[in-house]
């Protein structure tokens, strides 16, 4: 195990620009409520120490975070429609180690973009199980003695790096976005795209070998909001100030865009900002249908 | 091999690590400290070279490895100060033999030269043994005092001074290497593969001075061992940026309209997937060795008024990228600055 150079991350049959991952294994507890009859202190092999228990199916919640490149928000929009649909999850953090998912349902999906960064965003996803884990027994000397040219990804279908034919798609910057509302482009400064759903697991009392997989999975609801602070620079570009309900919004991506309809301002504010800053307004919009175009 | 070294300091760091509890002290006796237990400790600092060749290429070969190529490898090296305390940073075993943490780590390269200059590198290193021992091994350091040392330490030797040949043998020009040495050249274009052919942006365009810097970004990991001592010194990104000050009788080229005026904003010349850095230096008697930033962006221009009996150059500020595919099968990923062997050709990582 080396630095965290070596790690990737891979949504669905694209690699991301990843920046970290939390993806715990965790134990399920079922702890009993009864009585044990420990003792206070000696024996100590008999002081009561936690209560009779069994452990229920492993929950691997997590979330990825990355920078976006073209295909990892063209595979996000999608997936965002095809919302009740699952994708497989490759994590790797170093060499010789990685695991896979591959029932991953999405719980929350974020898009930000800010002056002077690239577009980032993270997804959280549900996993109902994790289909493999090897970690690597290599020790560091192995490791740098046997792989100094690390994964071998970047000539091998990784996004393209050096910002090959100028497109600043890998990642995409911030300049590289805009946000209609109606039929107006607004000057924004930051933004911000979040959509969220639950993702609920059905289990059925029907096996009685061990802690049993989920039958089912739905997902319920989804909110989205979309938020951020804007600049009136030009009155003629937006002619109005935004109101309160808007029939559709676009918010393009480099060469892509999600379209919504529907919008509903939940805040907005425009407050007095220290003497250096500029003086946007903040918004947010909670989004009510999400288009497929 | 000994080097031509121009400085060297590289010293304990010890760093302690203070108690900030309170200890019911008054005004007349408080003190910011008054526990403190020892750090982890390494030993660390600079050493700053002409640049040379050596002795059939020797040192440039050592500098390639130790630089970038074999990074991840300790080096063993010796420094006196004096000519009689020798400091010795050994590996355990031959090189590459034992990744291990003794030896003496590369932390950073900075190459530099301008007009009436050689070419130097500071290098950044850090170690965590050390020994001092004579320089002849048991000897009292007495028989290395001011009187007896007529000849030096290395200089008595003549088969060890002969590998930095002195006295400019042949004519080479490459012990030490001066300026007007190098073919420092930004190129714009097609990639032509590692050390390939230049693509010069612009007829008439001169290098006035140039510097490359590598940083290694070393991790010293320290860990709950029960012992002061790091257990391994690991290699992170590379950072690699560089300058290079141009000179054309009828204007520099700007980076984003490029030398015919075509490039826009939106559509700039120059950018990473087509521009590169690359020094040449001719060897004594043929051949080529080479510092190359296999891919650069260029992230500063300055083109300023800069007085009456000034030449007014033109200064760009670049950064060295990863990502560009090797020419060479297995079509591996260039580390973001390359520096060849003696031979002129990409020595093997790990070699």
């Amino acid at each position: 195990m080396a630095l965290g150079y070596a790690g990737y991350i891979k949504v669905g049959n694209k690699y991301a620009l990843g920046t970290g991952t939390a993806v715990p294994r965790a134990r399920t507890r079922l702890d009993s409520n009864s009585g044990y009859g420990g003792r206070v202190s000696t024996p100590t092999y008999q002081i009561g120490i936690g209560a009779p228990r069994t452990y229920d199916w492993d929950v691997f919640d997590g979330s990825l975070s990355f920078e976006y490149t073209k295909d990892i928000f063209t595979l996000i929009k999608a997936w965002v429609l095809a919302r009740d649909t699952q994708n497989n999850i490759l994590i790797a953090p170093r060499m010789g180690t990685s695991e896979s998912f591959s029932e991953t349902f999405w719980n929350s999906i974020s898009i930000s973009a800010g002056e002077g960064a690239a577009v980032d965003g993270s997804i959280g996803f549900v996993a109902m199980v994790r289909d493999s884990y090897g970690y690597g027994l290599q020790g560091l000397q192995a490791e740098y003695a046997n792989v100094p040219n690390g994964q071998g990804l970047m000539c091998n279908g990784f996004p393209d790096p050096l910002n090959a034919n100028h497109l600043n798609i890998n990642p995409i910057p911030f300049w590289n976005t805009s946000v209609q509302l109606g039929s107006d482009k607004y000057d924004f400064l930051t933004w911000n795209l979040e959509f969220s759903q639950e993702v609920v697991k059905f289990f059925a009392c029907n096996v009685t070998a061990g802690p049993q997989a989920p039958r089912y999975v739905g997902v319920g609801p989804m909110t989205v909001t979309l938020s951020g602070t804007w600049m009136w620079i030009d009155p003629t570009r937006p002619s109005a100030f935004p109101s309160d309900s808007i029939a559709t919004a676009v918010v393009s991506v480099a060469d892509t865009s999600m379209s919504f309809a529907d919008l509903e301002l939940t805040s907005i504010s425009d407050e007095v900002q220290s003497s250096d800053s500029t003086t946007p307004v903040s918004m947010e919009y909670a989004v009510y249908q999400v288009e497929s175009t | 091999m000994v080097v031509l070294a121009t400085g060297a300091s590289v010293n304990l760091v010890l760093e302690p690590i203070y108690s900030t509890a309170v200890w019911g002290a008054g005004w007349y006796n408080a003190a910011e400290a008054a526990h403190y237990a020892d750090n982890a400790l390494r030993y660390e600092g600079n050493i700053d070279v002409e640049l040379q060749m050596g002795a059939a290429g020797g040192f440039w070969d050592f500098m390639s490895k130790f630089i970038v190529a074999s990074r991840a490898y300790p080096r063993s090296l010796e420094i006196s100060p004096d000519g009689s305390h020798v400091y010795s940073y050994l590996t355990t075993g031959a090189y590459n033999a034992n990744y291990d943490t003794h030896g003496a780590w590369c932390k950073s390269a900075n190459f530099s030269t301008s007009e009436s200059s050689f070419v130097t590198c500071s290098f950044g290193v850090v170690a965590i043994f050390r020994t001092e021992t004579d320089p002849a091994g048991g000897q009292n350091y007495s028989n290395y005092s001011y009187i007896q040392q007529a000849k030096g330490v290395i200089a008595s030797d003549c088969t060890v001074l002969s590998v930095t040949n002195p006295l400019n043998p042949a004519v080479g020009n490459v012990d030490p290497i001066p300026f007007w040495k190098t073919n420092a050249q930004i190129n714009v274009g097609t990639y032509d593969g590692e050390f390939g052919t230049a693509s010069l942006p612009q007829v008439g365009l001169e290098t006035v001075e140039w510097s490359v810097d590598v940083t290694n970004n070393e991790k010293i990991l320290y860990t709950c061992s029960g012992s002061r001592l790091p257990r391994a010194v690991l290699m992170g990104p590379m950072d690699v940026s560089g300058n290079v000050t141009l000179y054309n009788p009828q204007g520099v080229f700007d980076p984003i309209t490029g030398p015919a005026g075509t490039g826009t904003i939106t559509s700039p010349y120059a950018y990473a997937q087509n521009t590169w850095f690359q020094v040449a230096i001719t060897k004594p008697g043929g051949g080529v060795v080479y510092i190359e930033m296999p891919a650069c962006v260029i992230m500063g221009d300055e083109y300023s008024i800069t007085g009456m009996d000034n030449i007014t150059n033109r200064a760009f500020t670049l950064k060295g990228m990863g990502g560009r595919c090797s020419t060479v099968t297995p079509t591996t990923v260039l580390p973001p600055c390359i520096i060849s062997s003696y031979a002129g050709a990409l020595p093997a990582a790990g070699s």
